[in-house]
């Protein structure tokens, strides 16, 4: 999201170097070549609208010119948002051209340096660390108080009682841990360098929602402060989710058949010729879900998230029975219908856990989920378990598991573990032959999976 | 009629609809180009209201068909009258005339042809305004006839044979975004997204719209207007369908300047929602009236821009080394 301006500023720049055909044509196709190149289908169709569109306008009004690209080669409102922006960068005058290579190449030189002054400000004991270009960017970035922090804390670690160069590792993943977490959160002070370039990229997601940065954020790292916007943005997907979902409905509800007795009711006033035709169609079967979460620990926030928007769901769902796991197997829906506050709702998981946080036992919560709730296993339910896997006594579990899934309609477990670890962890494979897996650590994977789940 | 931006600009302005060459040039682009237009935007921004000043401007017929949901082509371009095919079978039979022939062509001729909107607009004699309203509401299937339709202005009935425009139509459609629409139709239409209106423009807005409210007050609105848009969280940000419905409101209660009390009372006007409402009256018992009229930045579009002040404070890093909040 951050990069956008950068991506446009890249590809003109590529577009602008290439080929010395020169002419109005060539232009044109130099410019929609930079578009491809951030991502915007234009095919010739467009290319020759803009043409035409060119010539109806008056083409030494630079105004003019900018809205008619956009309106031939735009098709939604982001295309628009980066062509609008892209049309500044590329039809400049020659000497701003040179100027701006001139820039460009500045730019790179002060970055490089850049790396190089994080490279010797971030040593522990005299070894430099092993980061990579972005985490040395992102230090680069941060205020000076913060980058200070830092270094304190490795000179501190460094001069430590008993420490010797083979704490260089965990010194490392602390330090990367840190700077990969500021670098999804950028600090407020980094919005300032490029205010207007910036405001044009942040603030357009408003409406179209798919672009708020909010989304891509790991949902454990949702702060306090940030709760509020995200109890907005929640009710708002859940709300896009449902009417998504119930077109799609709708539209099966297009295999109708005729109802003969009915239209044959109907038509008697004709004498029964089928005048008014009468149609049956199908009942459309709202599913149920089931939730089970675990909350040990750090999966507690994930927890309240997804119970949320689940519940925003009660237009496509009929219902939602929620239970939490962790030793135990606790009923939380009623809870979830008072429709408890966000923030008043995450206190609760999170002081709940903390007296629970023992250990995480799945096979106990099936157990008593066969046994002491088994009515709520219905043949229309769908298991949502949420879940990082990491469990005792996974082999039991599995199997409780495979037993659970005979009596409901299907069970899809979302597992808030990054994709790329899953081979590390022996419960993936295990609890992958009852289950479809899922990774879900972001609002947005949790749109995209619950729209899958539901429609299935 | 050969037109030019010069007379589209005054007969938009002399029509009373306010808007920027941004909302202009598309528009003459369609014209000129004879491509349908695809208008985009937040509802109540004045997107169908473009389809009626254009057939006004063009002195034109203005077809509008309606989408919603199941919407089908029997709705939407020709239906056979089926009842009156019926009594005319039975009339027929009546008189006792066993010519079955003659029966045959005379049954789908085009006195039992009930013509839809898309069939009326390609069969007038003009060259009418089409308005496709809300087209994001139809189901694929529909939307692919539809853009079969607009590329080559034609269609076949059996019985009749094939029908072409005699002036391809101008054609605008409108979506509210609550889908994407395939990329075909897309690819027919010559984009157009409306915005928010700066300050400047929405309070020329209201004095063309509602002459009666007082110059200061209408300034006032313009603002607070920005302010609901850009700095609150709210589900459904007030458009200007709302902005001229509360001024006129305000100029009914013979009101010439806006105070807390009033812009909580009259709230129901523009957020037509609990929590919306709920929002605004907590701004107001925190910061009153004041942030809701500064001047802000009144040039910005209001939707493209979010000062920093609305930004939600960012967690204050724990130092290195403890523990982080679980």
């Amino acid at each position: 999201m951050k990069g956008r301006r950068d991506q446009i500023v890249q590809a003109v720049a590529l577009a602008q170097s290439a080929g010395a055909a020169s002419g109005l044509e060539a232009e044109i196709i130099r410019f929609a070549g930079a578009l491809r190149q951030l991502g915007l289908p234009i095919g010739s169709g467009e290319l020759l609208d803009a043409a035409a569109a060119l010539l109806a306008v008056d083409l030494l009004d630079r105004a003019q010119v900018k809205l008619a690209l956009s309106a031939t080669l735009a098709k939604d409102e982001r295309a628009r948002e980066i062509i609008l922006q892209a049309f500044d960068l590329y039809f400049v005058t020659p000497e701003e051209r040179d100027r701006r290579a001139a820039q460009q190449a500045a730019d790179e030189a002060q970055y490089h340096e850049m790396l190089e002054q994080a490279q010797v400000q971030l040593r522990f004991q005299g070894e430099s660390l092993d980061l990579s270009n972005q985490q040395k960017e992102t230090y680069a970035l941060l205020s000076e108080a913060q980058q200070r922090r830092l270094q304190d804390f490795l000179a501190q670690s460094s001069g430590g009682q008993g420490v010797d160069s083979s704490f260089t590792p965990l010194i490392e993943s602390i330090v990367r841990g840190h700077l990969e977490r500021w670098r999804r959160q950028p600090p407020p002070q980094r919005a300032g360098e490029d205010a207007a370039a910036h405001g044009a990229t942040r603030g357009e997601g408003d409406d179209s929602l798919g672009q708020d940065p909010m989304l891509y954020v790991d949902m454990k790292e949702i702060g306090p402060a940030e709760l509020a916007k995200v109890k907005v943005l929640i009710r708002r997907l859940a709300k896009r989710l449902a009417t998504r979902i119930m077109r799609r409905y709708r539209i099966s509800r297009r295999r109708e058949r005729v109802d003969f007795r009915r239209t044959i009711r109907a038509n008697l006033r004709y004498g029964g010729t089928p005048v008014h035709l009468q149609f049956k169609s199908r009942r459309v079967l709202k599913p149920r879900i089931v939730l089970l979460c675990d909350v040990s620990g750090s999966m507690a926030l994930y927890t309240a998230f997804i119970m949320q928007f689940t519940h925003g769901l009660t237009k496509v769902v009929r219902d939602v029975d929620a239970f939490l796991f962790a030793e135990d197997l606790e009923h939380v829906t009623p809870r979830l219908r008072q429709e408890q506050d966000l923030q008043q709702m995450m206190a609760d998981l999170v002081g709940k856990s903390a007296i629970w946080g023992k250990g995480t036992n799945l096979a106990t919560a099936l157990d008593h989920m066969m046994t002491r709730h088994r009515a709520t296993l219905t043949s229309d339910a769908l298991l949502l378990v949420v879940s990082d896997t990491k469990t005792i006594g996974v082999q039991e579990a599995a199997n409780l598991l495979g037993e659970v899934r005979r009596r409901v309609r299907g069970v899809v477990w979302l597992n808030t573990v990054p994709r790329r670890e899953w081979p590390s962890l022996p419960g993936v494979s295990a609890f992958g032959r009852h289950a479809t897996m899922y990774e879900c650590n972001t609002l947005a994977d949790l749109e995209r999976v619950l729209q899958e789940a539901i429609t299935v | 009629m050969e037109m030019d931006l010069g007379w589209l600009r005054q007969s938009f302005a002399d029509d009373g609809y306010i808007c920027g060459m941004d909302v202009l040039l598309p528009v003459y682009l369609s014209l000129r180009l004879g491509k349908p237009l695809l208008v985009e935007g937040a509802p109540g921004v004045g997107k169908t209201e473009i389809a009626k000043v254009l057939a006004r401007v063009l002195d034109t017929e203005l077809i509008r068909l309606q989408c919603y949901e199941g919407l089908d082509e029997n709705k939407a371009l020709y239906e056979w009258n089926y009842q009156r095919q019926l009594l005319r079978i039975q009339l027929t039979q009546a008189a006792g005339t066993k010519d079955a022939e003659i029966l045959e062509s005379d049954l789908f001729s085009e006195e039992y042809l009930l013509m839809r909107p898309l069939l009326r607009a390609i069969r007038s004699p003009g060259r009418p305004v089409l308005l496709i309203d809300e087209v994001d509401k139809v189901d694929e299937a529909f939307e692919a006839f539809l853009f079969e339709l607009l590329s080559d202005f034609q269609i076949s009935i059996p019985e009749l044979g094939t029908i072409q425009a005699g002036e391809i139509p101008v054609v605008v459609l409108t979506s509210n975004s609550e889908r994407d629409l395939s990329d075909g139709l897309k690819r027919r239409c010559i984009y157009l997204y409306i915005d928010f209106p700066t300050v400047e423009r929405e309070l020329e807005i209201i004095r063309v719209k509602a002459p009666e409210v007082p110059a200061l007050l209408a300034q006032e609105l313009a603002r607070a207007m920005r302010f609901l848009r850009t700095e609150l969280e709210l589900r459904k940000k007030p458009s200007i369908a709302e902005t001229l419905d509360w001024a006129r409101a305000l100029a009914a209660l013979e009101r010439d300047r806006l105070n807390e009390r009033l812009c909580a009372d009259t709230a129901s006007l523009f957020l037509k929602n609990r929590d919306d409402i709920q929002a605004l009256r907590r701004e107001i018992s925190n910061h009153g009236l004041t942030r809701m009229l500064s001047r802000g930045d009144e040039t910005a579009p209001a939707s493209s821009r979010r000062s920093p002040a609305a930004e939600p404070a960012r967690y204050d890093v724990p130092p290195v080394g403890e523990p982080e909040p679980k």
